[in-house]
C-alpha cells in the first residue's frame, strides 16, 4: 500500500499495544520485540522529523505556521516512502482554516483508529500524569480546547496536537472525508483477539498468516509488556506516572470513578457510548 | 550594494548585509568582505536542485529556502546570500531565518564542520553542548556565563581546523535565544527583552561582555539526552559512537547531501572525535529538569 497508515487514537486507547502488537507481526521472529524500539514512530507530531522535512525550526514558527506546513510535510513523507510507513497519531482529525486537512487524505493509505470506554481512558489518563484527580480530567476530555504541547513558555518537545473532546475526537476520525478508516476497540482486542487483531492486520494491508497473527498477538500480551517495562523501563512513559503498562484491564473504572463522574462522562459522550457499543439501547453501560 | 550597508562579525566571517544585524557586532576597517547579504528577487526553482524539502531545495552550491509570510532566501556559494522579503515581514523575522538555516547553509557550503550546540569557554578552551531542538543548549550556556564563563555560540557551532592541527570553536555572535521556562530557571526577567518574532514569547538575550571573541580549541563536547528517569548521569561515548554523535548532531544534516565535497565535514569530524573528549548527559525531563544540579555535574567532570 502506498502512503502512510496512520494508527490514530485518543491517548490512552490501546495504540502502544497495537504498535507492539504491529511490530511483533513484521519482526515475525522467536523472541518478544523490545518495546523500547517499536514500530510505528516517530509520532506524526514529532519534532525532529518535522524540522528536517521543512529546512527550519518549528521552535521558531508559531502554532498556525506549523499546522499550515504540516499537510504538505506528510505528503512529503508519503512520497518519499519506499514502503508502507505505519505511524501513530494523537491528534484529533482537523481542518486548517484554508479548508486543507491537517493529515490530508492523498497521504493516508489507510487509519486504524483504537478506540476505548472513555470511563476507562479518563482512569488511564489520570494515572499516565502521575495523579487521581478523576474530576479534571473528565473535565479536559469534555473540552474541545484540550491539546498535547501547546504551550508557550517553552519548546514542547512535540508540536502541538488539538485533541478536541474525546466525542469530537473519536467523530473526526471514524467519519474522516475521503479516508479509509477501520475503527478497532481496546475491549475487542481484548475479549477477541485473534478477529479483532486479524481484521485489524488486513485492513492495514498486513499478509494473512494465521501462526504469525498468533504468534505477534502472544508477543504483545499485557504481561510481556508489563514485564518488559519493569526490567528495561518505557521510553514513552511520562516521568510523573508510576508506570506506563498498569493494568490493561476493561473495567477499572468501576474501582476508582463515583457514580457522579460517570455520570458525568455518559452526559458528556452518551451518544458517541452509544454509537460504539458502550451503552445499549436501554442506555446501561456494557463494560 | 547600498553604501549604508553595514558589515559585521560572525562565525568569524565578515558579513556585508543590506539589512541591519544589530545582534551581530559591527565591525570596520578595510578586509575583505567574506559575505555579502542583499535584497533581491529569488526564483521560485532552483536549478541543479538535488534534494528537495518541503521549504528548501538545495543544490551542489546553492540553496534556496522559503519560510512563508517572511521571505525566502537564496544562498550561494558559501559567498551570498539573498533575501526576497514578503510586503507584511518584520526585520526580526527575516533576521531569525537568515541567522539560523540560512547562514547554516553558507556554513556548509564553505567547507565548515556546523554543529547544533552551544558552546562556552573553559580555561581557554571551548566546551560545546550538543542536542536537539529545545534541549536546553542555550539555557545550559547563559547559566555557564552567569557563573562567569564566556559563551562563544548559541545555537550553531562552526568548527574550523587551527594552530597545532586543533580543532576550534568559533564565536557565533552575542546573542542567546531563551524560553520564558528558561529565563526563570535562571532567575532573568523577560521584562524588557525583545522577543525574536513579536507572535513568539522566546526572548533575545544579547550577550554583550560575556562574549568570547577569538577561537577556542574543543576541549570537550556534551551531548544532551533527556529522559523520563530522576536521576542525572554523565557516561563518556567512545570509539565509533563518537563520530555518530558528531554526524547526528550536524546542524541541519540534510542540506549537506547536496553539498560538493561533504567529506570534507566528515574529516573535520573524524578530527573532532580523535582529538576532543564527548560525553552523554541523560537528564531527567521537563518537569524534573533542575538546572543547578546539571551544571555542578558538568563542573565536576570537567575537574575531573
Amino acid at each position: 500500500m502506498k502512503g502512510i497508515v496512520w494508527l490514530a487514537s485518543y491517548p490512552k486507547s490501546g495504540n502502544t499495544w497495537f504498535r507492539t502488537f504491529l511490530t511483533n507481526f513484521l519482526r515475525n521472529a522467536d523472541t518478544p520485540a523490545q518495546i523500547n524500539a517499536l514500530d510505528g514512530g516517530p509520532i506524526a507530531s514529532a519534532r525532529g522529523v518535522f524540522d528536517e522535512v521543512l529546512g527550519y525550526d518549528s521552535g521558531e514558527l508559531t502554532f498556525e505556521e506549523i499546522d499550515a506546513l504540516r499537510p504538505e510535510v506528510y505528503l512529503h513523507q508519503a512520497r518519499e516512502a519506499k514502503e508502507t510507513l505505519y505511524c501513530k497519531v494523537h491528534d484529533a482529525y482537523t481542518f486548517l482554516p484554508d479548508g486543507r486537512a491537517l493529515i490530508p487524505a492523498e497521504a493516508t493509505a489507510a487509519a486504524l483508529y483504537f478506540v476505548r470506554n472513555p470511563l476507562d481512558v479518563a482512569v488511564s489518563f489520570a494515572h499516565h500524569g502521575g495523579h487521581d484527580r478523576f474530576d479534571r480530567v473528565i473535565r479536559q476530555m469534555a473540552r474541545d480546547e484540550n491539546s498535547f504541547c501547546e504551550t508557550d513558555a517553552t519548546e514542547a518537545n512535540q508540536l502541538r496536537q488539538k485533541l478536541l473532546s474525546w466525542s469530537n475526537h473519536v467523530r473526526s476520525w471514524a467519519d474522516a472525508p475521503g479516508v479509509r478508516v477501520h475503527v478497532v476497540r481496546y475491549e475487542d482486542m481484548k475479549l477477541r483477539s485473534e478477529e479483532t487483531f486479524g481484521a485489524a492486520a488486513r485492513f492495514a494491508g498486513l499478509p494473512d498468516d494465521p501462526t504469525r497473527l498468533k504468534k505477534a498477538i502472544e508477543f504483545s500480551r499485557f504481561e510481556e509488556l508489563r514485564a518488559q517495562e519493569e526490567k528495561t523501563g518505557f521510553a514513552e512513559k511520562m516521568a510523573r506516572a508510576k508506570s506506563f503498562f498498569r493494568k490493561g484491564e476493561i473495567g477499572s473504572w468501576r474501582e476508582a470513578l463515583t457514580p457522579q463522574q460517570v455520570a458525568q462522562v455518559v452526559a458528556d459522550h452518551g451518544d458517541v457510548m452509544r454509537r460504539f457499543g458502550y451503552l445499549d439501547a436501554n442506555g446501561e453501560l456494557v463494560f | 550594494m547600498s553604501e549604508s550597508a553595514r558589515v559585521h562579525m560572525g562565525f568569524g566571517l565578515r558579513m556585508r548585509s543590506e539589512l541591519d544585524l544589530p545582534e551581530l557586532t559591527a565591525t570596520t576597517g578595510a578586509e575583505p568582505v567574506d559575505v555579502e547579504i542583499v535584497y533581491g528577487q529569488v526564483p521560485a526553482e532552483l536549478p541543479g536542485t538535488l534534494k528537495r524539502g518541503v521549504r528548501f531545495q538545495a543544490a551542489a552550491d546553492a540553496l534556496r529556502l522559503q519560510v512563508d509570510g517572511v521571505a525566502t532566501y537564496l544562498v550561494e556559494q558559501g559567498r551570498r546570500i539573498t533575501i526576497d522579503r514578503a510586503a507584511q515581514a518584520d526585520d526580526e523575522d527575516v533576521r531569525v531565518f537568515l541567522l539560523g538555516s540560512a547562514i547554516g547553509a553558507l556554513l556548509h557550503q564553505r567547507g565548515d564542520l556546523v554543529l547544533h550546540a552551544s558552546a562556552i569557554e573553559w580555561d581557554g578552551e571551548a566546551v560545546v553542548f550538543l542536542g536537539r531542538s529545545g534541549v536546553g543548549k542555550s539555557t545550559l550556556a547563559t547559566a555557564f556565563r552567569q557563573r562567569g564563563r564566556a559563551v562563544l555560540t548559541d545555537d550553531l557551532c562552526v568548527v574550523r581546523p587551527g594552530a597545532g592541527g586543533r580543532m576550534f570553536a568559533e564565536p557565533g555572535f552575542p546573542q542567546a535565544k531563551l524560553w520564558l521556562d528558561s529565563l526563570r530557571q535562571l532567575e532573568i526577567s523577560p521584562d524588557g527583552l525583545r522577543r525574536i518574532r513579536n507572535k513568539l514569547e522566546k526572548r533575545a538575550v544579547p550577550l554583550g561582555t560575556e562574549f568570547a571573541t577569538a577561537p577556542r580549541p574543543i576541549r570537550k563536547l556534551f551531548v544532551l539526552r533527556p529522559h523520563n528517569k530522576p536521576d542525572l548521569s554523565i557516561e563518556p561515548v567512545l570509539g565509533p559512537a563518537k563520530f555518530a554523535v558528531l554526524k547526528n548532531q550536524t546542524y541541519r544534516f540534510g542540506f549537506l547531501a547536496a553539498v560538493e565535497g561533504k567529506t570534507g565535514h566528515f574529516q573535520h569530524a573524524l578530527r573532532l572525535a580523535q582529538q576532543a573528549g564527548l560525553a552523554a548527559v541523560e537528564r531527567p525531563d521537563r518537569s524534573e529538569f533542575k538546572l543547578p544540579e546539571l551544571v555542578a555535574a558538568i563542573e565536576a567532570d570537567l575537574r575531573a
